[in-house]
């Protein structure tokens, strides 16, 4: 489902990449964590995926097509929840969601259920003929979220998806991307929050100063670093760590 | 060094936006950075010829000010009153100050983004409002000085250049904007809590008025310069102006203060020296009452706009229902009026742009312009090209706009919504195109209609003219949205910045005029030189801007897909 391979991303010749030879495969199904401290390249990767970035080099498969020579065919097939929720503030949430619809040319009974359905999930039915402009940060996150599930795509690619987001609501979204992966769909999300990804997650993949440093199901990175009691938490500190002190060993050679 | 917090402030809201980025332009410093030297090179040019650009549109304003300006001293000097420059150029400029600013005030002082964290920090609420005012006085202090500047050249002229000129002159620059600033300040407090309609739309309020100040003035300069053009009787003209001239000066305190600071006037007994004191004393007080007044209650305000609970909304009745579901391309031209519609400014600017021939009419009406103008058409109206020139005023009213050549500026803090949609280029530039078009063509449409009800122009003009106004608008259209895809000002913290100080809005306007030029230059030579009916070269003009459309549209669309695909 997602393929990336030997990707590079710098935003500065001078600078050091934000993303570094990069490889990454997930399957469908899944749900895959990215994890990685702050900077280190999570949001660059995602962009990328999306199609908002261009990498210098390597390739981005995404349900098969290639993220610049079939942008368009690439996004249709994705549902993606940025991390900062920005909308055109004058629609009211149902007018934007059937924007969304109209982009992706979904008929009008179909869009009229899903609307109902995803609204009354998140419990945004109520605000849905308001102005976006008067909702919380939450519920704008909570409309992000519908309009990536709007749409039936294929994959779902969340950033920070639980960020703002009351705890029935955090819930329901965990409920949602594990129901999406159960019908053959993929989730790539971002997050900081380790006891989430260590509940929901199939696989994870953490990722710091660019480069990706471990990757795999939570069983075989606890057996790869012999830390079989470990929690996720502790791991991802125990290996960004490690990256830092190598790092350090290294400018001191 | 301890800094004040206020300067802290102050300076924070500027911090990462250089002074030419404010206007679109390219930052010296980024420029620099860029690492190709041909592209480098390419930049440095670029700006250099926008900058002169600006110059030379600032320029021609001014010294068109400086010339009025000139009129009404050597008019002073024959009333014996020095200085009426200065005396109207001070009331027109806290006029059109104070309107100006209450049209932004709300948003700097009460309503801008950054107050939501600035609310939080250990400042005084106070300091949080003097910096605000300072950055009001920031923003707008140019309009004072752009109207004020050409009235000190015109006294420089007639009296002469003089140290108290010069001196007092740059005092009056600096404290005059400061009366009618804290005044704007005032008057959008009154709405600052409000959010009813009457609160969310006090700028409307406050552009319809500037609007209608403009009019009236322009009414009353034009019918003046009417009767004083047409009227032989110079000593009844110069009798009536000094009435005016007389009740402005016992109506306006302040104003004949600030032209006594300027210049002197033996017969008032009072010297230049007293005049700034009185001046700065009588402003400074008012000022302080009107800001003190202004900053009630402040810290209330600011929690009432930044806080979400308060301001969400219950529709009463049914909920909204989808009613069909639209094409692509019909979302699309939705979504550009969502954007326009999001900020005042930019419905304010886009809108009255379209509704330019309306304002006209009004104010010729006030001005009783009307029957000058109708002699003039008729005038006019004999000439074989008459119908050209009837269709190039509406189409320059219909091209000559910032509705395409800031259209990619306005979206950037949302561009990318747009961009992770699997939407194709082609889309979204025609999307942008028929905004255009409906917008302005149905405004061309319109004018053109009832231009030709009212106008000996011949209806059956419209068969060619109609298909020539689409072509012209949408090769506009085009160049404009190519200016605006090359280089969108991607940072902006304020509406106004991505419109009215983008400098891709002046580009685009230009490069609509060149196509005017070109489309009128073409009529001269069709109907004058070769001699072509008017209904014949207007379908080979039609014909020749279709064929035009085809460039443009190509051109466009790899510009274009910079942004969309080739990201």
């Amino acid at each position: 489902m997602i393929d990336i391979e030997a990707v590079t991303k710098r935003y500065s010749p001078n600078k050091r990449p934000a993303v570094d030879l990069l490889s990454l495969h997930v399957d469908s199904g899944e749900i895959f964590g990215f994890l990685g401290p702050n900077g280190a390249g999570k949001s660059t990767t995602i962009r990328m995926m999306v199609g908002l970035l261009r990498q210098d080099t390597g390739t981005i498969k995404v349900c098969g097509y290639d993220n610049i020579a079939q942008n368009v065919e690439m996004k249709r097939c994705i549902g993606y929840v940025p991390d900062e929720p920005l909308f055109y503030e004058n629609m009211s949430g149902r007018k934007y969601l059937d924007f969304i619809s109209d982009v992706f040319d979904i008929d009008l009974d179909t869009r009229i259920a899903r609307i109902a359905k995803w609204a009354g999930r998140f419990s945004l039915i109520d605000a849905l003929d308001d102005k976006i402009s008067s909702y919380s940060r939450g519920m704008k996150q909570k409309l992000g979220v519908i309009a990536a599930l709007i749409h039936d795509s294929r994959i779902l690619v969340l950033d920070e998806p639980m960020v703002g987001l009351d705890p029935k609501s955090a819930f329901v979204l965990k409920e949602v991307m594990r129901e999406f992966c159960n019908t053959g769909g993929t989730v790539f999300f971002s997050t900081h929050v380790m006891d989430v990804a260590e509940r929901l997650c199939d696989t994870v993949g953490i990722i710091n100063k660019g480069a990706l440093i471990a990757s795999g199901t939570f069983a075989s990175l606890k057996e790869s670093t012999g830390e079989n009691q470990a929690t996720l938490e502790q791991l991802f500190l125990e290996l960004t760590d490690e990256e830092v002190e190598t790092n350090d060993t290294h400018s001191r050679v | 060094m301890k800094k004040s917090k206020l300067m802290i402030l102050t300076r924070a809201y500027s911090r990462g936006i250089g002074f030419w980025q404010q206007f679109g332009l390219s930052d010296t410093k980024s420029i620099r950075a860029e690492q190709n030297p041909l592209r480098r090179l390419r930049r440095q040019l670029v700006n250099v010829l926008l900058m002169l650009l600006l110059l030379v549109a600032l320029a021609s304003v001014a010294v068109m000010l400086v010339i009025n300006f000139l009129q009404i001293e050597r008019i002073g000097a024959m009333l014996g009153i020095n200085g009426l420059s200065v005396l109207t150029s001070s009331v027109l400029a806290a006029l059109i100050l104070f309107l100006l600013a209450t049209y932004t005030a709300g948003s700097t002082l009460f309503k801008a983004a950054d107050l939501k964290f600035l609310v939080t920090l250990p400042v005084r609420a106070d300091t949080i409002f003097l910096s605000r005012i300072l950055l009001h006085y920031r923003t707008n202090v140019i309009v004072y000085w752009a109207l004020m500047l050409p009235s000190y050249i015109a006294v420089g002229i007639v009296h002469g250049l003089s140290v108290q000129l010069i001196v007092n002159g740059i005092i009056l620059l600096l404290t005059g904007p400061v009366l009618p600033l804290s005044c704007s300040a005032l008057f959008s407090r009154l709405f600052a809590k409000n959010k009813s309609r009457v609160g969310r739309y006090v700028e409307l309020v406050a552009f319809g008025l500037l609007i209608v100040s403009l009019a009236v003035l322009q009414g009353l300069m034009t019918r003046w310069a009417r009767t004083g053009f047409l009227d032989i009787d110079p000593t009844q003209i110069l009798a009536s102006l000094s009435t005016m001239a007389d009740k402005a000066i016992s109506w306006l305190p302040l104003s004949v203060l600030q032209t006594r600071m300027i210049v002197s006037e033996e017969s008032a007994g009072m010297g230049p020296l007293v005049a700034t004191i009185l001046h700065l004393a009588s402003a400074g007080i008012a000022t302080f009452f009107i800001l003190r007044i202004a900053a009630t209650d402040y810290v209330s305000v600011l929690n009432f706009n930044v806080s979400t609970q308060q301001s969400v909304k219950k529709r009463k009745g049914s909920p909204g229902k989808i009613e069909k579901q639209r094409s692509m391309l019909s979302a699309l031209i939705t979504k550009e009026f969502a954007v326009i519609n999001g900020h005042n400014a930019f419905m304010f600017e886009l809108y009255a742009e379209a509704f330019v021939p309306i304002i006209l009419i009004a104010v010729y009406s006030v001005g009783g312009l009307m029957t000058d103008i109708s002699s003039a058409i008729a005038f006019i109206s004999d000439l074989t090209l008459f119908p050209f020139i009837f269709c190039g005023i509406l189409l320059a009213v219909a091209s000559i706009t910032m509705m395409s050549s800031t259209s990619i500026s306005r979206e950037t803090p949302l561009l990318d919504i747009i961009r992770s949609l699997p939407i194709p280029t082609k889309r979204h530039v025609q999307a942008k195109i028929a905004a255009h078009l409906l917008m302005f063509g149905t405004a061309f449409v319109f004018y053109t209609v009832i231009g030709m009800l009212l106008l000996p122009v011949g209806f059956m003009h419209i068969v060619w003219m109609l298909p020539l106004g689409a072509t012209v608008m949408i090769i506009s259209s085009c160049l404009g949205l190519a200016i605006d895809y090359m280089r969108p000002m991607y940072q902006w913290k304020l509406p106004q910045q991505a419109i009215k100080q983008n400098v891709n809005g002046i580009i685009g306007m230009v490069a609509s005029i060149v196509v005017l030029g070109i489309f009128g230059g073409l009529a001269i030579l069709l109907v004058q030189v070769l001699g072509l009916s008017v209904m014949l070269s207007g379908f080979i003009l039609a014909l020749l801007g279709a064929l035009m459309t085809i460039p443009a549209w190509k051109v466009l669309l790899q510009v274009a897909s910079g942004l969309y695909e080739n990201i």
